[in-house]
């Protein structure tokens, strides 16, 4: 080896030869040639934070054509493209969601159809306040949808599709009893019922297909296992339920929608205490639906907002809320998990990203690589206050900002005064429970 | 670099058989794996990853928390990997490092010259020039060069075509020049304001703010000028708002004249007459550290690229290198006379020169090393010392003109594109600029530990009790540490549970005790009430 070598640059290694072609980048990435990286790197993670607020577009688009309020939504369970709804004047539809366009309409009720089911082999089943529940062949080119009629003797309320491998003509309805059908017979194959109420919803758990949960009108949620002869277990709440989801990857999850403006998971094993309580909408939660992923959640609220939670979260994401879009009906997620859909008041349905900053389309891979440092950059400084004071930014509408600011104040007093009554009363006189255990207020077998 | 060259070595060899098929497959090396094999080529060593591990030592911390220490093991985990990823990754920078190796010996420009090769032959050039002692900067890609002379003549060339970019007269007298974020910029400090010109010699600010001006520095991640004063204040500009963020004045005995920066972390180094080291930063009104390096006038400092060094030189001609972390003095060393200038180079290179003497010392901070490196006479006493970023050259300022000198292993071979770019079009540059400024570190961030940041904030607990002494008047005590229980019964969940207890049960005792000398206090007020109106009654009552 020479005793001096001296440095030679090539400039060829540093120049491009022809304009066609891309500049030569080389990176040293040694500390000495990085002075100061934390700060610059800091800087870095707010300013992705703040292009993530100003990219944050998530509305999409509007499925336009229902003439009264969208009661039901639901997504096909294995067609990315298929959306079928019902409205509040028995109508129901089969929707594209590329071209956001109506493929097939059907009149299905008389009056409001309660509830709609879609099958991997393209059946529906409906349910109406007609009393009636119908099963329609849901392809776009068959000649007759309607496949049977069935005639029940009360009202019904909504309806589910039993997603055993073969089969897709066993359903479940509830109205003022929970009935297990099959459509080829005119009788139900099993009835359940527990007191004296009517039922509001019904759905069925998409991994343990035997199970099935639903919301009944004295304020309870009733667990069911269709092989059994009699429903399984009773969970009392404060307020009545609206809407149930079952987490589709924990099979022991199930979220319900309850009117005193809060979702509470449960895990089916231990029914004593809530597993998450979801706080944040301002009025009554109508709808709720799992994602995909089984990490997120959305949720339709009469308060005019749907919000997306994430799993064992207490406090919501995201808020997606539009002047035209009044009370929110019902949610669902798409099958990829990117988007989310919710039917209200107005008849129309809204597409919605779930992440609202995500760019669509195809991307190259410079973009993926730059967006994927910019989500790591906010990751690792996420504690940080300046970027976290930025992340939590949203717009929310004036009422919905008031009256979240009202109830603060109500939960911090409420607390404060049980602290003051356990603080200063004899030790042991004051049950001291913990909020996820007040929310049931009993369990039966 | 010498398992790359034992390897085209083997290729050389005659036992290798030559293809005689031209689509033959691969052969499975899992398969060829003899001893013959490995032993030709020699075991390739780990890459260890050291110079590119940011965090020199392991984040430990001691927790109960189970969940942080995983945390914690997989982000040493993913930072070795990273580490030595990155060490792999070398095979691809274009360049490689100058060095000259014999230790013991003392190079002369004659014997590195008859090593170089045409190119490197261009980039030694002088030139004379005849208006004043010259001040000789080069901008932070090193491809262009500033050169201001004393009686008012600024000119400015690239250096590796020598093509001169612009020359102009500023007719006044020049105390200090400098480059600011780019070759587009220069700050020239003249006899009574500071002026900003572009890089065709057109007048664009006049910085009134700073007048008198003595000596400047650039921090380049900031976008901070800093400047010292004849009247001995320190003032901080912000060239992208350009606006004057800090003015003080400094309080130490004599004259401002030796300034330098710390690159890692954007604070200044001044130094006094008194021999004093002082450490600036725009967040402080006082000095942030104060060094006692020298018994007389100090007359030049640097600190190292890495921020480790600094070198000091004084009237009493000795040279001292200090470590800035620890503040000790690593070594001190005799030179003929002071050296007027210091400088470090990119790779730890340091020249100095005295009278018309420019010295190279290499890794200066050993015991063993006590002669330079290399030796160089000058016609005339240097003014600057600078060393070409990027470049095996080191370029000096004297009242002759500028001359530039081959100094094997001083610049960085390899610069990062996306900072530096000696070859940067105009786009790049605009586009570079931009996203600088975009980065740009805000000035709340310079302290003497840059790191501050992205460090774990280990006294939380602490504070927090302090402030639930104010609040409550009651601070738990947190080292309680529970029996070591077996059979299942020591897990950590249920210790932390029995700690939470521990510390719940002294505050309800503690509020018991607080409600007793409450209900205590009243009895006595409600006595000494009585006793207050007392004398309002009538003595017969």
């Amino acid at each position: 080896m020479e005793d001096i070598k001296i440095l030679s640059r090539n400039p060829s290694h540093y120049k491009r030869e022809t304009k066609t072609e891309l500049h030569p980048v080389h990176r040293n990435i040694s500390k000495n040639s990085n002075p100061l990286e934390t700060v610059r790197e800091y800087q870095r993670a707010l300013n992705a934070q703040k292009l993530e607020r100003v990219m944050a577009k998530p509305f999409v688009g509007a499925l336009e054509g229902h003439t009264d309020g969208v009661s039901i939504i639901a997504r096909h369970p294995s067609k990315l493209n298929v959306l079928w709804s019902g409205s509040q004047d028995g109508q129901i539809r089969k929707w594209s969601l590329t071209s956001r366009k109506t493929t097939k309409k059907i009149q299905a009720h008389d009056g409001w159809v309660r509830g709609l089911a879609v099958s991997k082999t393209d059946k529906i089943v409906t349910v109406g306040v007609d009393k009636q529940i119908k099963l329609w062949d849901g392809d776009e080119f068959s000649d007759s949808p309607e496949i049977a009629t069935i005639i029940g003797k009360s009202p019904f309320t909504s309806c589910d599709f039993a997603l055993i491998k073969d089969e897709s003509s066993k359903f479940i309805t509830s109205s003022s009893v929970v009935e297990y059908w099959d459509s080829t017979r005119s009788d139900p194959i099993r009835r359940w019922q527990w007191g004296h109420d009517s039922y509001n919803r019904v759905k069925f758990n998409p991994v343990e297909t035997d199970l099935a949960c639903t919301t009944v009108s004295d304020k309870s949620v009733v667990l069911y296992d269709v092989r059994a002869d009699e429903p399984m277990k009773k969970l009392k709440l404060d307020m009545q339920s609206n809407g149930i989801s079952w987490n589709p990857q924990q099979a022991m999850l199930f979220t319900v929608a309850n009117e005193d403006n809060n979702l509470y998971t449960f895990d089916i094993r231990n029914l004593g205490s809530a597993f998450a309580i979801h706080v944040d909408h301002t009025d009554a939660v109508l709808d709720v639906d799992w994602s995909p992923t089984g990490r997120e959640l959305v949720s339709a609220s009469y308060d005019r907002t749907v919000r997306i939670f994430q799993q064992g979260k207490n406090r919501s994401r995201e808020c997606y809320h539009i002047k035209r879009m009044q009370r929110v009906f019902s949610c669902a997620f798409s099958g990829d998990a990117q988007y989310l859909m919710c039917g209200s008041d107005e008849g129309n349905i809204r597409l919605w990203k779930t992440v609202a900053w995500a760019k669509t389309g195809v991307l190259n891979f410079r973009q993926k690589q730059s967006l994927q440092y910019s989500e790591a950059l906010k990751k690792k400084f996420a504690h940080h206050n300046d970027v976290r004071r930025i992340a939590r930014h949203r717009h929310l509408p004036k009422t919905i900002y008031k009256e979240r600011m009202k109830m603060q104040t109500m939960i911090s007093s409420r607390k404060r005064k049980e602290r003051n009554l356990q603080a200063h009363s004899k030790p042991g006189a004051v049950e001291i429970k913990s909020i996820a255990e007040r929310v049931v207020e009993e369990t039966m077998e | 670099m010498a398992s790359k060259r034992a390897f085209l070595q083997g290729i050389q060899d005659e036992n290798i058989e030559p293809r005689t098929r031209r689509f033959e497959e691969p052969e499975n090396p899992a398969k060829k794996a003899s001893k013959d094999e490995k032993d030709r080529f020699g075991p390739t060593p780990a890459p260890s990853g050291k110079e590119f591990l940011r965090d020199e030592k392991k984040i430990n911390m001691k927790t109960a928390h189970i969940r942080l220490q995983k945390d914690l093991k997989t982000v040493n985990k993913r930072a070795k990997n990273a580490s030595q990823k990155a060490e792999m990754l070398k095979i691809l920078e274009p360049t490689e490092y100058g060095a000259m190796r014999k230790t013991g010996k003392i190079y002369s420009q004659k014997e590195i010259e008859s090593v170089a090769d045409v190119q490197t032959m261009q980039k030694k050039f002088s030139l004379d020039l005849d208006m004043g002692p010259y001040i000789a900067r080069y901008d932070s890609s090193g491809r262009h060069l500033l050169l201001a002379g004393e009686l008012g003549h600024v000119a400015m060339i690239d250096h590796y075509t020598k093509m001169p970019k612009c020359e102009f007269s500023v007719k006044e007298k020049i105390s200090d020049a400098i480059f600011l974020q780019n070759e587009k910029l220069m700050a020239i400090a003249q006899k009574k304001w500071t002026y900003v010109y572009d890089n065709q010699g057109t007048e664009i600010h006049c910085l009134k703010k700073t007048d008198r001006v003595n000596k400047m520095n650039y921090l380049p991640y900031h976008f901070l000028l800093a400047s010292i004063n004849r009247l001995n204040y320190l003032s901080y500009i912000d060239i992208s708002i350009g606006k004057e963020i800090y003015c003080k004045r400094v309080s130490e005995e004599g004259s401002l004249n030796v300034i330098c920066n710390n690159r890692t972390n954007g604070i200044i180094h001044l130094g006094h007459t008194t021999g004093t080291v002082t450490l600036w930063s725009p967040n402080s009104d006082k000095f942030v550290a104060k060094m006692l390096c020298h018994r007389s006038n100090l007359i030049s400092a640097s600190v190292s690229n890495d921020g480790k060094y600094m070198a000091t030189s004084s009237q009493d001609a000795s040279l001292k290198i200090w470590d800035l972390r620890t503040w000790k003095c690593l070594t001190t060393k005799r030179l003929p006379r002071g050296a007027h200038q210091l400088q470090y180079s990119q790779r730890g290179l340091l020249a100095a020169s005295f009278a018309n003497v420019v010295e190279l010392w290499k890794h200066p901070w050993e015991e063993e090393c006590r002669q330079p490196i290399m030796q160089y006479k000058t016609a005339l006493v240097p003014t600057t010392l600078e060393f070409c970023p990027y470049e095996d050259v080191l370029g000096i300022g004297s009242k002759k003109g500028f001359e530039s000198i081959l100094a094997p292993g001083a610049g960085e071979p390899n610069p990062d594109s996306w900072q530096y770019n000696p070859f940067q079009t105009k786009k790049q540059r605009a586009e570079t600029e931009v996203r600088m400024l975009l980065e740009k570190a805000p000035v709340d961030t310079i302290c003497l530990d840059p790191n501050l940041l992205a460090k774990l904030d280990q006294d939380a607990a602490e504070v927090f009790d302090e402030e639930q002494l104010k609040r409550v008047g009651f601070k738990p005590d947190r080292k309680f540490e529970p029996r070591v229980r077996k059979r299942g019964k020591g897990k950590t969940g249920a210790k932390e549970a029995r700690k939470s207890k521990m510390r719940e049960a002294a505050f309800k005792k503690h509020l018991v005790a607080k409600r007793e000398k409450e209900s205590k206090q009243k009895i006595v007020k409600g006595e000494q009430a009585k006793n207050v109106l007392a004398r309002f009654m009538k003595k017969d009552d």
